[in-house]
């Protein structure tokens, strides 16, 4: 149902991916490359309207746009990031990306050892408890501050 | 020597309107671009003592159209370069922008680039290094407000210099995959070898490899550029096999490429970016549960905005027809004249004067909400939130707006349909606009049902038919599923932060509106009426709508139609003046019966069961002359016109017909 076709992860709001192609359907193609949405371009889902459709994406330096996802349906994405308040307690390994918040949020993560690069899993959500790699320190982290945390998943051979 | 022409071209969105209105004023005519029902602006303005024409082009992302209105703007580029072009960018939709804006460098035509916006940009501390703009894409960068009107009398000098000058730009260098590189000069060398033209030979070599439309506008321009269509055609097969793409979204790619680079060496970003107030005010208006019911009530207070300022006007604008027309018979140049002149002045062309001038309050106030709401940028959420509904009709959410305004009145709402974003929306809006209730039937309903029914039912009835023009617009909109009226679109829409409106630009929309109403729908709505007038008052030695005359002899040949409607001679013929607008279909009923005590007339000679089927039939049958007129000046093809006639007359008929049977087998009366 949803357009951006993703392995293993339901499209919400606040996903981040790549474009990988733009699909087989040549008037949404064309028009999208001509809208300078390209492969290789990131998009963000921002909302999904009332009834699953349609889309709002934010694209990387420019005006969000909303299309719609039966429209979209052969467009071809990977996973970027997504931020904690959406990752599953399943073993898998993420990087921290970016931390959306302001000054006070910054300090208060880095002070639990938590800025980008930090490589983490994810113990339990709600509350989230998460175990940084590779000193396995524990950490808690409430709703709203999952919420401003951007992490990517890492291939667990890299780490 | 001729006025200097000069284009503004932009994606949408970007000031373009706006820009527009601030170099020419009021000074601008609103037209049809030929052929087609996009809006064309022209204008003129002084520049260094001479006048300047000014051409709104429609707004695009490029010129490798995949819309209407792109299609528009490059046939105009390419059969009429103009001396030159400003082009507009938004300083916060910077990447974007660019992309149109490198194409419209490589033509080599004279041009001006206005970044615009810059005062968000300022309040967002966005820097951008102008110079490093204007030296990568060869041609002046300027920064705007088109709003306060900051930048624009550098803008002025610039265009001049550019216009004086004449030099024939350097087209930006961008990089293009080697085999396209060299099969764009390979093919450029030979049309120099062909012709000397005004755009940049690579410029016409890339349009050249394109074919289609873009092939035949050069062609026509420059026949010597014949011999090379066909081997154009070659090298663009052989890159894209090689390139394993197709031509123009390899060329965006190319474009997009040179754009991001633009973008990431002259414009500075603040590290850390504050939630914008849009996206403060899009938690709320674009919210999964309260967005639509904050809408419903947007549109709630637009709609009782536009009929309860708009009632007061309509019935003093009544009331002064009425009284001139009373002055007008005692005037003894009138009586001079036989009574069917006397009637044909007063019935006939003063009625349709009376009818256009009807509608002037409302379209005006319609206009002014409408433009309040796009400009503010909440159509595009409005269209957001009300998409997955209307996307069932095969309509775009915008429709929505359209629909509901109909309920009001049908004519400001078939005008509206311009803001949809295709003509197959804009047609099949306007097909089903007609069976929307709108207050003029409402009247009638409200004193037929006063009459037939009991004070409890009455309303129930005015309900129930309500609930039949839901049902209605939704069975013809899957009805109409499978059609397909001019080439679809996808829907891909930009969603621009909210902004204040600027007040001028919006009087001057609702003016312009008001005399587009008055240039194309007028002429048609008293020639209507006129018709009418006619078919019901000759010959004149009768009494005006009796069985004598033509309408009351169709209706008396339409006798044997109606019966199974249970609709009698009498309504029939009233039906004819509910043509002119459909709230006369009362005092033509009285004219009709003869009697001024309409009520116990109606009400012994129509059972309520005949009086549903009646309501039913006047709530679909026929749009009324003024949103014919409207549909006629909209759609530009009288084949929608009349398929509108004959969709409303078809399942009026059989509507009424299930009514008035189904009624009749149930044991009603
Ligand atoms: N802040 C700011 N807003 C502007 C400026 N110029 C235009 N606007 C606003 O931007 C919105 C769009 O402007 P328009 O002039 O309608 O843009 P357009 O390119 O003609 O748009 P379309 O007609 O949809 O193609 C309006 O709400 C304007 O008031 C500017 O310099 N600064």
């Amino acid at each position: 149902m949803y357009p951006l076709r993703l392995r293993n992860f339901r499209l919400q709001a606040g996903i981040t991916c790549r474009i990988r192609s733009l699909g087989s359907n040549p008037r949404i193609a064309d028009r999208l490359a001509q809208m300078g949405i390209l492969p290789g371009i990131e998009v963000t889902v921002l909302r999904i309207g009332p009834m699953g459709n349609p889309l709002e994406l934010a694209v990387g330096g420019s005006q969000a746009i909303a299309l719609r996802a039966s429209e979209t349906d052969t467009l071809d994405c990977e996973l970027v990031s997504l931020p904690l308040s959406l990752a599953r307690s399943d073993g898998q390994t993420y990087r921290i990306r970016a931390l959306q918040g302001g000054q006070r949020y910054q300090e208060k993560l880095a002070a639990a050892g938590l800025r980008p690069g930090v490589l983490l899993q994810v113990v339990s959500n709600r509350p989230w408890r998460l175990q940084l790699l590779p000193n396995n320190a524990c950490v808690q982290l409430g709703q709203g501050e999952a919420e401003k945390m951007i992490i990517e998943p890492v291939d667990s051979t890299d780490a | 020597m001729p006025n200097p022409t000069v284009g503004v071209c932009a994606s949408p969105n970007t000031g373009k309107t706006t820009l527009f209105n601030r170099l020419t004023g009021a000074n601008q005519t609103v037209g049809n671009w030929p052929g087609v029902t996009v809006t064309k602006k022209t204008g003129q303005f002084d520049l260094g003592g001479r006048k300047v024409d000014l051409v709104d082009l429609p707004g695009a992302y490029s010129l490798n159209p995949t819309s209407l209105e792109e299609r528009v703007a490059r046939d105009f580029l390419l059969n009429s370069p103009p001396d030159a072009i400003i082009n507009i960018v938004d300083a916060g939709n910077l990447y974007r922008g660019l992309g149109l804006t490198i194409q419209l460098a490589m033509s080599g035509l004279p041009m001006v680039v206005g970044v615009n916006m810059m005062d968000e940009a300022r309040a967002q501390d966005i820097e951008i290094d102008f110079a490093a703009f204007s030296e990568h894409l060869g041609v002046p960068v300027i920064p705007l407000v088109a709003r306060s009107g900051e930048g624009i009398d550098e803008l002025k000098r610039t265009l001049l210099s550019v216009l004086e000058h004449h030099t024939k730009e350097h087209p930006p260098h961008i990089s293009f995959p080697p085999v396209l590189e060299e099969a764009v000069s390979a093919l450029a060398r030979k049309i120099e070898q062909q012709t000397p033209t005004d755009l940049d030979q690579n410029f016409v070599a890339m349009r050249l490899m394109e074919g289609g439309l873009a092939t035949s506008h050069l062609v026509s321009r420059h026949p010597e550029l014949k011999v090379l269509v066909n081997e154009a055609a070659a090298v663009r097969q052989q890159v894209e096999h090689t390139l394993e793409n197709d031509l123009p979204t390899t060329c965006a790619q190319c474009r997009f490429n040179a754009a991001r680079g633009l973008v990431q060496e002259a414009v500075r970003h603040p590290s850390y970016l504050p939630v914008s107030l849009t996206e403060k005010l899009d938690r709320f208006l674009m919210n999964r549960w309260v967005g639509l019911p904050l809408f419903l009530l947007i549109m709630f207070l637009m709609f009782q905005g536009v009929f309860t300022l708009g009632a007061p006007l309509q019935d003093w604008l009544a009331t002064g027809i009425e009284s001139s027309e009373l002055w007008l018979r005692q005037t003894t140049l009138l009586q001079a004249l036989p009574p069917v002149m006397q009637s044909f002045l007063l019935d006939g062309l003063l009625a349709g004067v009376g009818v256009v001038l009807s509608f002037l309050p409302i379209i005006v106030l319609f206009f002014l909400f409408l433009s309040l709401i796009e400009d503010s940028g909440y159509m595009a959420r409005a269209a957001f939130l009300m998409d997955r509904l209307m996307h069932l009709l095969r309509l775009d959410g915008k429709a929505f707006i359209s629909l509901l305004l109909g309920y009001g009145c049908n004519v400001p709402a078939v005008m509206g349909t311009r803001i949809l974003s295709s003509r197959h929306n804009r047609i099949l809006a306007m097909l089903l606009i007609p069976f929307t209730l709108c207050s003029a039937r409402l009247q009638v309903f409200l004193f037929l049902s006063a009459i037939l029914f009991a004070p409890r039912l009455a309303g129930l009835v005015v309900f129930g038919l309500y609930l039949l023009s839901f049902v209605i617009i939704i069975l013809v909109g899957l009805l109409l599923r499978p059609f397909r009226f001019g080439d679809p679109e996808p829907f891909i829409m930009e969603l621009p932060p909210y902004r204040l409106p600027l007040f001028r630009t919006v009087l001057l929309r609702a003016w312009q509106e008001i005399r587009g109403f008055l240039k194309r729908a007028a002429t048609l709505i008293v020639l209507g009426v006129i018709a009418i007038w006619f078919l019901t008052h000759v010959p004149a030695s009768v009494p005006p709508g009796s069985e004598a005359t033509l309408a009351g002899r169709i209706g008396l040949s339409l006798a044997p139609v109606f019966e199974p409607l249970g609709i009698h001679w009498a309504e029939t013929v009233a039906l004819f003046f509910g043509f002119i607008a459909k709230e006369i279909f009362i005092g033509a009923l009285a004219v009709v019966y003869g009697t001024a005590n309409l009520g116990t007339a109606i009400g012994n000679t129509v059972t309520p069961l005949q009086g549903l089927s009646l309501m039913v039939f006047t709530l679909i049958y026929t749009p009324c002359v003024a949103t014919l007129a409207s549909i006629q000046a909209e759609s530009r093809s009288v084949r929608v016109t009349l398929l509108s006639v004959a969709l409303g007359l078809a399942l009026a008929w059989l509507a009424s017909f299930l009514m008035y049977q189904g009624g009749l087998l149930l044991g009603f009366h």
